[in-house]
């Protein structure tokens, strides 16, 4: 009984790591071949709300109840919250700067 | 494998540190080097199936540990890397002040054209 | 961390574990092929933190959590951090670099000697992983064995640091009191009037009036901050102490004040109360060294403050409050005087 158990939560947990590495792919993918800088940055939020808290909500899974578990909670709750506000900051930078030469280091 | 990308390392960052004209990117080097010096010390004292050498009251007798000794003179260095980096940017900053550039040959050009007294 | 150790018991030579070694380093050299081609210090900063990741990501699976930490929070982030502001205060971005030309072909040819005389010398050195090297066997074997015995804490390498080679922080700590004096005597200055026909000061370009960085800052802080005091606490049965976590605070200020929105914020008030810190850090060291030797026994000598291995303990843990404070108030102090000066002496050359 408990070996069927401990496949269930394997299973479960490879499912999410393997969604959160497909929506990383995607981000990466995104950051390469959009054309402009808004768009790169777009793509580029999706790994920071969906690829990486997918991934660490695998990890949970697979280590049980532990303080572990607890650990990497706080850690999805700062990646949540830091990750698009960054994006935002640089979207909002790029849209309000008044200085001509814009689009300097607009792209890479 | 983990020597031979030492020594690879090691190459890079003083290829950085000679050839380029840049003094930021040349203190970066540096850094790449140091960087490499850190990696060969760590991986002297790695053994296999080994944990952190966090030894605690109920372990056995025969467990292994990594070696702590190469870990504590790497912290030493990893600080000690940063400070140098910092008193590395000022000085650069300061000779951006005198000569207006932080390119290496724009540099020794103006001081072989004029005459510089501060 | 007794979880952390029984994660690393299952740990066995699979191929899975070398394997992702050796992915880590074959990146550490594209990363680093990548800074010496590129010609654009903006790239160049980003691949080095970057690269200080990686770095960081090896370390753990080497099994050395405390200079994992170390290298995480001082490479990735503090180093990067000074790197920017530097740029900032010399505005300069893109370079001209002529990356095949004779004296970088004749040097590039020097250094493949170089590199073949270093490998030469490299096979010599025992199987990587070994469990009888050298490296493993003498010296370290007594550390081990003797931590728990002649000084009661769990974790030997902050015993190593704190009381076995007590000298060794001690000097690191004057190395970094002595580069934060030095940056600060280079960097403060007053405003000087400048020749306004052709230079004019930096001004401010970007005025936001976002508010949920705010919010979002004030959330941070206490979390961090708390997190890293654990960290700086615990620093004897866990990875940890006064390094990481003057670090770790150092780098949640400055993350504070980068994404400050208020530009006419005086920081030389800061600097200067940062610069006594610091001074306070070290003389806490000193006054701990000083103290065993007025107890009767040695300089440093941690068992004579209470004559038993308690001392050891009490010892360790004020020696690290002193590093502690050390590092976080030269670290945010450097960072405060290359935001200072590139606020105000930044030169913007007018474009004609």
């Amino acid at each position: 009984m408990s070996e069927l158990s401990f496949d269930i939560a394997f299973t479960i947990a490879m499912i999410l790591m393997l969604l959160g590495a497909f929506f990383s792919l995607s981000a990466v993918i995104g950051l390469v071949r959009f054309p402009d800088f808004l768009t790169k940055i777009h793509a580029v939020s999706v790994s920071d709300s969906l690829g990486v808290p997918l991934i660490l909500l695998g990890l949970m899974v697979l280590s049980g109840f532990n303080l572990i578990t607890l650990k990497l909670f706080i850690l999805i709750i700062l990646i949540f919250i830091t990750g698009p506000m960054v994006v935002m900051e640089l979207g909002n930078y790029y849209v309000t700067k008044q200085t001509d030469g814009a689009d300097d280091d607009a792209d890479e | 494998m983990n020597y031979i990308v030492v020594v690879i390392l090691l190459m890079i960052g003083l290829f950085i540190v000679i050839t380029s004209r840049n003094l930021i990117k040349k203190i970066i080097g540096l850094g790449i080097f140091q960087a490499a010096i850190l990696l060969f010390y760590i991986s002297l004292g790695k053994v296999y199936k080994a944990v952190p050498p966090i030894i605690l009251a109920n372990d056995p007798v025969d467990k292994l540990y990594s070696s702590p000794l190469p870990q504590v003179l790497m912290l030493t260095a990893i600080v000690v890397g940063i400070a140098t980096l910092a008193v590395a940017m000022s000085f650069i900053i300061k000779i951006n002040e005198n000569f207006d550039s932080i390119d290496e040959e724009e540099i020794i050009s103006k001081i072989k054209e004029d005459e510089f007294t501060s | 961390m007794m979880l952390m150790n029984d994660l690393f018991t299952s740990f066995s030579i699979n191929i899975s574990e070398i394997c992702l070694e050796n992915f880590f380093l074959l990146l550490l050299v594209f990363v680093s092929c990548a800074i010496a081609v590129s010609r654009s210090l903006l790239k160049i900063v980003i691949l080095s933190s970057m690269f200080s990741m990686i770095m960081a990501a090896l370390y753990l699976l080497m099994a050395a959590p405390d200079v994992a930490m170390t290298e995480a929070a001082i490479g990735a982030c503090i180093s990067t951090a000074f790197i920017i502001k530097s740029m900032q205060a010399t505005n300069s971005n893109e370079f001209k670099q002529k990356l095949v030309s004779l004296p970088n072909i004749i040097s590039f040819f020097i250094i493949i000697i170089f590199g073949e005389v270093m490998i030469y010398a490299f096979i010599d050195l025992p199987e990587y992983g070994q469990t009888f090297s050298p490296v493993n066997s003498y010296l370290s074997q007594y550390y081990i064995q003797n931590t728990p015995v002649e000084i009661g804490i769990s974790s030997s390498v902050a015993a190593i640091l704190g009381s076995y080679r007590g000298f060794d922080t001690l000097g690191e700590t004057l190395v970094i009191m002595v580069a934060g004096i030095v940056v600060y005597f280079l960097m403060l200055q007053e405003k000087k009037e400048l020749d306004v026909s052709i230079y004019k000061q930096g001004e401010i370009i970007y005025q936001s009036k976002i508010w949920m960085t705010d919010y979002i800052r004030v959330i941070l802080l206490p979390i961090s901050l708390i997190f890293a005091f654990y960290i700086q606490v615990h620093g004897e049965i866990s990875p940890g102490g006064g390094f990481q976590a003057g670090a770790i605070i150092a780098s949640v200020y400055i993350f504070f004040y980068v994404a400050n929105n208020d530009h006419d914020h005086d920081l030389s008030n800061i600097i200067k109360l940062l610069f006594k810190f610091s001074l306070v850090g070290f003389l806490i060291y000193i006054s701990m060294a000083i103290f065993t030797a007025l107890m009767g026994g040695y300089f440093l000598q941690y068992y004579a403050i209470t004559g038993s291995i308690l001392g050891h303990k009490i010892g360790i843990f004020i020696i690290e409050i002193g590093v502690g404070i050390t590092i976080f108030s030269v670290m945010l102090m450097i960072f405060l005087l290359l935001t200072h000066y590139a606020r105000n002496f930044q030169m913007v050359r007018e474009v004609k």
